[in-house]
C-alpha cells in the first residue's frame, strides 16, 4: 500500500527538487570558439588533441551527453585525449522556419568542419547522435564525393533504414501530411514533440518514473539534480525549423531516402557509398525510437569499413547507461585513435 | 425491388416507409438525412419502374424536391455549390473552413472512438484480473478502497494497460486515425490562419502570410550568401595554391 510514509517521502523529495536549479551549469566546462549560421561551436578540453566534432540531433538539447560526471559522453572523450567540439544548435525563431536540412548540412556542419580543419590542420572525426547521425552521414557522403573526406564517422542510435515493420516512428509517420502540418504551425514546438515522444511510452515515463521519485528521499542532491536535469532534457527541447522537420520526416521516415540513395540536398545527391572512411556504428537492442533494424544495416550501405556494436538497453542507455560507459566509449576511443 | 405490394398495401407503402426510416437512421446531420432519403427512394423508384406509373411519377417528384431542399440546410456540403459573384477567394476560404471544420470533427470523433475502445478493453481486463485475484470480494474491496495497496493496484493496472496500449498504437487503424486527426487539424488551422490573414491585410496590418514571405526571402538570401562565400573561399585556396610554387621558385 502507498503508505503515509511513502506519500510524505514523495512530498519531501518534491520540495527538495523544487529548490534545485532547473538549469544547472554543464558538468564539463567548454569554450565557444566560433559561430556558424545556426549554431555555436563549443570546444571541450585541450585544443592540442585530435578533434572530434559531435553533431547532435535537432530534437532535444545535447545536455544528455553531459548529464553527470560519471555518465558524461563528452567528459569521457575529453579524458580519453580528444579535443571535443559540439555544434550547439540555436533554436530557430519563426524567421528561420524555412531552414532546411541542406542549410544545416551544407552550411553549419561544413563550416564547422572547415574551421576545425583550419585550426587543427587535420580533418575531424564526426560523431553523430541519433538524428545528428543522419546529418553527419550526409555531410560525410558529400565530403567524400568532393574528395575532402572527414577522418571517420561514428553514429550512435542513428535511423538509416526505416523500412522495417517494427519501426514505430516510421509507421506513425507514414500517413501524416508533414508539409500540411508545418504550413499550419510554422516551426514545430519542442514541447509538443516531447509530448508526442512521451505518448509512445506513457506508463514508463508517467507513473513508473514519478512513482520512483519517492525512493530518492535519502539520495543526495546530486542524484536529485540528475533526475531534474533529465526532466528538463525530456520536456524542454528546442523548437524545430518547420522545413527541416518536414524534410527529415518525409525523406527518412516516409521515403526511406537515405537507405535508398534517393536523398538530394539542394541539388546534391547524397550517396552513402561515397563514405570511404572508417565508420563506427552503435545501437541499442531495445531502442523503441531507433530499433536495431533501422540502425544496423549501415555497414551494407557505406563504401568503407564499418565496425558495428550492439548494446543491451534502450535509446538513452547508449548515452547515460553504465554499461555503455563501461564498454562502448572505451572501445570507441580506441577505435578513434586507430582511425585516421 | 419489385413485388412489394400486397392485398392490404398494393402500392408497397410499408416498404417505402421502412427504407425511408433506414435511410434517415443512417444519417448524422439534417442535410445528409435528406440526401440519403432521396437516394434510397430514387433507388426504390427505379427498381419499381415497371409497376405503377403514377406512383413512379410522384416518387420522382418527391425525390427532386428533396434534392432541392438539401442545399438549404445548414450542414449542406458547401463544395457542392460553385463560387459565384465577387470576392471568390474569400468565399473559397469560408467554404474550406466549413469543410475542414467538419472533417476535423469527424477525425476527432474517430480518434476518440479508438481511444475509448482501448480504455474499455483495459478496464474490462483489469476488472477480470481483480475478480480472479479477489473472488467474491470485489464489491467489498471497492468499498474499502482506502485500505487497498495502491502500489500493487497501480502495478497491476500497468501490467494490463501497457501492453494493450502498445499493441493499440501499433495497429494500422490507430496509426491512420492519429494521422487523420493531425492532418485534419493542420488543414483547419491553415484555413483559419488564411482567413485571419485576409482580414489583417484588409486592415493594412501585418499578416502571418506576409511574415512567411519575409522568412522565405531571408532564407533564400542566406543560401545565396553561403554559396558565394563558399566559392570565394575555393577561389582563394586555388590562388594560394597557385602562388605557393611560384614563391618557392624565386
Amino acid at each position: 500500500m502507498a503508505t503515509k510514509n511513502a506519500q510524505a517521502d514523495l512530498q519531501t523529495v518534491l520540495k527538495r527538487a523544487a529548490r534545485l536549479e532547473r538549469a544547472p551549469a554543464p558538468v564539463t566546462p567548454s569554450t565557444s570558439v566560433t559561430e556558424t549560421d545556426n549554431a555555436a561551436l563549443q570546444r571541450y578540453g585541450s585544443a592540442d588533441n585530435p578533434p572530434v566534432l559531435i553533431v547532435y540531433s535537432l530534437v532535444n538539447r545535447p545536455a544528455i551527453l553531459d548529464l553527470s560526471e560519471q555518465r558524461s559522453v563528452i567528459g569521457a572523450l575529453v579524458r580519453g585525449g580528444f579535443s571535443v567540439y559540439l555544434l550547439a544548435w540555436h533554436p530557430p525563431g519563426m524567421a528561420r522556419r524555412y531552414l532546411g536540412l541542406g542549410d544545416y548540412i551544407l552550411g553549419d556542419i561544413a563550416d564547422a568542419t572547415a574551421w576545425i580543419e583550419r585550426t587543427h590542420q587535420t580533418r575531424p572525426h564526426l560523431l553523430g547522435i541519433c538524428q545528428g547521425g543522419v546529418l553527419a552521414l550526409c555531410h560525410a557522403a558529400l565530403a567524400g564525393a568532393a574528395e575532402r573526406p572527414v577522418a571517420s564517422v561514428t553514429t550512435l542510435a542513428t535511423p538509416v533504414d526505416t523500412a522495417s515493420a517494427d519501426d514505430q516512428l516510421a509507421q506513425l509517420a507514414r500517413n501524416i501530411d508533414f508539409s500540411g502540418l508545418i504550413s499550419a504551425t510554422g516551426n514545430i514546438t519542442g514541447q509538443g514533440l516531447a509530448s508526442f515522444f512521451a505518448g509512445l511510452k506513457p506508463f514508463a515515463l508517467g507513473p513508473q518514473r514519478y512513482g520512483a521519485l519517492a525512493g530518492l528521499v535519502d539520495a543526495d542532491d546530486e542524484a536529485l539534480e540528475t533526475f531534474m536535469r533529465m526532466e528538463r532534457w525530456m520536456y524542454d527541447g528546442p523548437d524545430l525549423a518547420g522545413q527541416a522537420f518536414a524534410e527529415f520526416a518525409e525523406a527518412i521516415y516516409q521515403r526511406n531516402a537515405l537507405a535508398r540513395d534517393e536523398l538530394v540536398l539542394q541539388g546534391q545527391p547524397v550517396r552513402l557509398a561515397d563514405i570511404k572512411v572508417p565508420v563506427f556504428n552503435a545501437w541499442a537492442e531495445h531502442d523503441h525510437l531507433v530499433p536495431p533494424a533501422a540502425a544496423s544495416g549501415l555497414d551494407q550501405l557505406v563504401g568503407g569499413p564499418c565496425t558495428n556494436m550492439a548494446l543491451p538497453g534502450g535509446h538513452l542507455g547508449l548515452f547515460i547507461g553504465a554499461g555503455a560507459h563501461r564498454s562502448l566509449y572505451p572501445r570507441l576511443m580506441d577505435w578513434l585513435r586507430n582511425s585516421r | 425491388m419489385t413485388g412489394n405490394g400486397t392485398g392490404a398495401d398494393p402500392l408497397g407503402i410499408a416498404r417505402l416507409l421502412a427504407i425511408s426510416t433506414q435511410a434517415l437512421e443512417s444519417a448524422r446531420t439534417p442535410a445528409e438525412a435528406v440526401e440519403k432519403l432521396a437516394g434510397a427512394l430514387d433507388e426504390e423508384r427505379e427498381a419499381r419502374a415497371d409497376e405503377n406509373a403514377e406512383l413512379n411519377r410522384l416518387l420522382r417528384e418527391w425525390v427532386r424536391n428533396l434534392r432541392l431542399m438539401a442545399p438549404l440546410l445548414p450542414d449542406h456540403h458547401p463544395s457542392q455549390t460553385p463560387t459565384l459573384g465577387p470576392y471568390p477567394r474569400r468565399q473559397d476560404l469560408l467554404r474550406d473552413f466549413a469543410e475542414h471544420s467538419e472533417q476535423y470533427q469527424q477525425a476527432l470523433m474517430h480518434y476518440l472512438d479508438a481511444l475509448t475502445g482501448l480504455a474499455e478493453d483495459c478496464t474490462e481486463a483489469f476488472r477480470a484480473e481483480l475478480e480472479t485475484r479477489y473472488p467474491d470480494q470485489l464489491d467489498q474491496l471497492i468499498d474499502d478502497i482506502a485500505e487497498l495497496d495502491h502500489d500493487l493496484l497501480l502495478a497491476q493496472w500497468q501490467a494490463i494497460a501497457e501492453p494493450r496500449y502498445e499493441q493499440w498504437l501499433s495497429r494500422p487503424q490507430t496509426q491512420a486515425s492519429i494521422a487523420g486527426l493531425i492532418n485534419a487539424w493542420s488543414a483547419l488551422t491553415k484555413t483559419l490562419r488564411e482567413i485571419a490573414d485576409e482580414w489583417l491585410e484588409g486592415l493594412g496590418l501585418p499578416s502571418s502570410r506576409g511574415l512567411d514571405d519575409l522568412a522565405s526571402e531571408l532564407q533564400r538570401q542566406r543560401r545565396r550568401h553561403r554559396e558565394e562565400i563558399h566559392s570565394l573561399r575555393e577561389e582563394i585556396s586555388e590562388l594560394r595554391a597557385a602562388l605557393t610554387p611560384k614563391q618557392a621558385g624565386r
